[in-house]
Parts: structure tokens; sequence; C-alpha cells
């Protein structure tokens, strides 16, 4: 692991986040411990830029602050953590699995979308550049 | 040979030539084997993209056989031939 120590600008640009929400996590309690310099200024290590990492995912799955925070406690300590977190930890998991079968779905209509035939003379510009004439056989 | 009833659909896009070629073919083969058992449908990809995705296509032409996904493209008239016996004879 690299044990390098990041301010605040330096994560900020690396995570796509704002410092003032960095601060703003750390106020709340979202993460902990948060390095500083002699002089006060913050460092940041691996395991917050882990964190945020997290955080950022969960965000972009628009769970609640609140719903994070009991995330966290569950990735921070998972053999310990109260029912109503694993309770959380478990209804998440599903939101999550609904989420990634929505979207494999949409992904594959896409694709074959992208995939019809465009109508040109030659037919299907996409799919003449991998098969040309020949036709794969999947299943005899 | 047993005679089980066979479903080929063939699934096209609105202005794909080649899956009018692919169409035309297998309606040949399909007339020169002269069985009553065999359904032929031609699926329009757009009007039926649920049941496409559902089977596993991603592109056109495709030709399915029994709801199994047979050909991602245009086949030899041999090679197509070989399969709807195949399912004819199982």
């Amino acid at each position: 692991m690299n044990l390098k120590n990041r301010h605040i600008g330096e994560v900020s640009r690396q995570l796509g986040m704002s410092a003032d929400a960095l601060r703003y996590y750390e106020k709340i309690g979202l993460l902990q411990g948060v390095g500083r310099t002699v002089s006060g200024i913050r460092i940041y290590d691996d395991k917050d830029i882990s964190r945020l990492k997290f955080i950022k995912r969960a965000q972009k799955m628009d769970f609640s602050l609140a719903e994070i925070s009991k995330l966290l406690q569950m990735r921070g300590d998972p053999q310990h953590a109260r029912t109503e977190v694993r309770e959380l930890t478990r209804q998440k998991l599903v939101e999550i699995s609904n989420h990634l079968r929505d979207l494999t779905l949409l992904r594959d209509e896409l694709t074959l979308l992208v995939n019809l035939c465009q109508g040109s003379e030659s037919g299907c510009p996409i799919i003449n550049t991998i098969e040309e004439d020949e036709s794969r056989v999947l299943k005899s | 040979m047993a005679n089980s009833k066979i479903k080929i659909e063939v699934f096209s896009a609105p202005v794909c030539r080649k899956c009018i070629k692919t169409f035309r073919l297998v309606e040949t083969v399909v007339s020169e084997l002269q069985n009553d058992s065999i359904e032929l449908r031609k699926v329009d990809i757009v009007e039926e993209l649920d049941y496409a995705i559902e089977l596993g296509l991603r592109a056109t032409p495709a030709i399915t056989i029994n709801g199994k996904l047979v050909f991602t493209a245009t086949p030899t008239h041999s090679d197509l031939r070989v399969a709807i016996q195949s399912q004819l004879s199982s």
C-alpha cells in the first residue's frame, strides 16, 4: 500500500471532490482521524482516500450521507456492526444488484442498437468489419 | 426421422440489406425441406427489442431456432440446412 500523504488540494483534484466537501465530511464524522501537519494542515493517508472513494461511489448510487455513515461503520468493523447497520447494508446490496441488472440490460440494448444494420450498400458497417461474409455458428 | 415442430425466427432491422438476404435464404431452405413442421417468422428487432435482448442478440441479422441463437450472421446454405435438419431430427 502506498502510504503517501496528500494535502487537501491534491485529494480534491484526484477524487473530483471539492475541498469544502472534504472538510464537511470530516466535520460530520464520515472521515475520522484525518492527520495534521505541525502547522495544522490536513494530510490524507491511503485509508482516508479509500474511505473517500467509497463515499463517492455511494453518492453515485444516491445514498444519503446518513446512510453512507452507517455503511462506513459496517466497512470499518463488519463483525461488530449493529443490526440496523447490517440490515441497511443488505438493503443497499439489493438496490445495487437491481441497479446493476438495469444497467446491464441497458448496455445490452444499446449494444444491439449500435450494431443494427444501417442500410448502406454493403449491409451492416459495424458487423462487416468483424465477420465479413462468414457466419459464425453458435450452436448446431 | 422424427418430426418435431420447430420455430425459426430471423431477426432483422428495417433497413438491413443483409437481413433481407438472410430471410430469403431461410425461406429458400425451408421451402426445399418441404416440411410442415417448420414455422418461420421474421422479427423486426426494433419492434421486439426486449425479446431480442432476452435471446442474447447483439447484432442483426441473426437466426434463432426454437428460441436459441444459432447464427449471428448470414449462414451458408449448407450450414443453415444442417442446423434445421438437426432440429427436425432431434
